[in-house]
């Protein structure tokens, strides 16, 4: 059960494209009520890309890859492709000391890269108006 | 060949459909996989879809049907789909430790079909502007 404040939102960047702005620890609860939010709107709006941005996670340790992955793993089940946004330094570095295999799935350092790489998957070419 | 009491076979274009009912028990699994690794074996297939959207519940064993009658498939070199996963149905899975490693999955019928035949297949057999 999860209260305001804890709540994390699922949001719709592009036609197509939903994610989620994680900020704070990924605990099972909340991985949980996440998980049943993204996968709802996946099923909904027939999502192609769910894009999970870490940037907000202070630290990410062996449960919350865990949780993280169950988030992925379940996202691609319902065919549509995972995204990791926001993998920072010290983040990337703790995952590979742990041992934990993150290297099956898609990430990026910045939300703007994993927007980039949704619009390919969606054979979208954004550009600015008039360039050639 | 009678068709398969519960389960629906259409061909699409080069793609064989089979529509899975609410759920899936042993006899209709085994029928299920011996026609379609039959239309498999006699048909130029490019691929089959298992529409799953009407699958309501799942267990380790209904689980174990879905990834033997894919692999069972992808054994004989035709690609297979799963479409319309509902949300509460990938929760399950991934509880049980089921992940991409063994299934391959699209967001619905439409979009499983334009990935195995090419978007003017499913363009054809579908209403609609087929993009979304």
């Amino acid at each position: 059960m999860s209260d305001s404040l804890s709540q994390i939102p699922v949001v719709e960047f592009w036609d197509g494209i939903i994610g989620a702005p994680i900020v704070g620890g990924l605990d099972s609860n909340r991985t949980h009520d996440l998980m049943a939010d993204i996968l709802e709107e996946v099923h909904e709006k027939k999502a192609r890309v769910v894009i999970v941005d870490i940037s907000g996670v202070p630290s990410v340790d062996t449960e919350v890859s865990k949780n993280l992955m169950s988030l992925l793993n379940a996202v691609e089940l319902m065919g549509a492709s995972a995204i990791i946004s926001g993998v920072r330094p010290e983040v990337a570095q703790t995952v590979v000391d742990l041992g934990i295999d993150l290297d099956r799935y898609e990430t990026t350092t910045s939300l703007s890269l994993a927007l980039g790489r949704a619009f390919d998957v969606l054979d979208l070419d954004v550009r600015p108006a008039g360039s050639a | 060949m009678s068709p398969t009491e519960g389960a629906s076979l259409t061909r699409l274009g080069d793609v064989l459909l089979v529509t899975l009912p609410h759920s899936l028990d042993d006899r209709l699994a085994a029928d299920v996989r011996e026609e379609v690794t039959e239309r498999v074996a006699e048909e130029k297939l490019a691929g089959v879809v298992l529409d799953i959207s009407s699958l309501e519940i799942i267990d380790s064993y209904m689980a174990r049907i879905l990834t033997d009658v894919s692999r069972s498939v992808e054994t004989m070199g035709t690609r297979v789909l799963l479409a319309g996963m509902r949300p509460e149905i990938a929760m399950i899975l991934v509880e049980l430790g089921v992940s991409l490693r063994d299934l391959r999955t699209a967001v619905d019928v439409e979009r499983a079909v334009e990935r195995l035949a090419g978007p003017n297949v499913a363009s054809a057999s579908f209403s609609g502007d087929g993009r979304g």
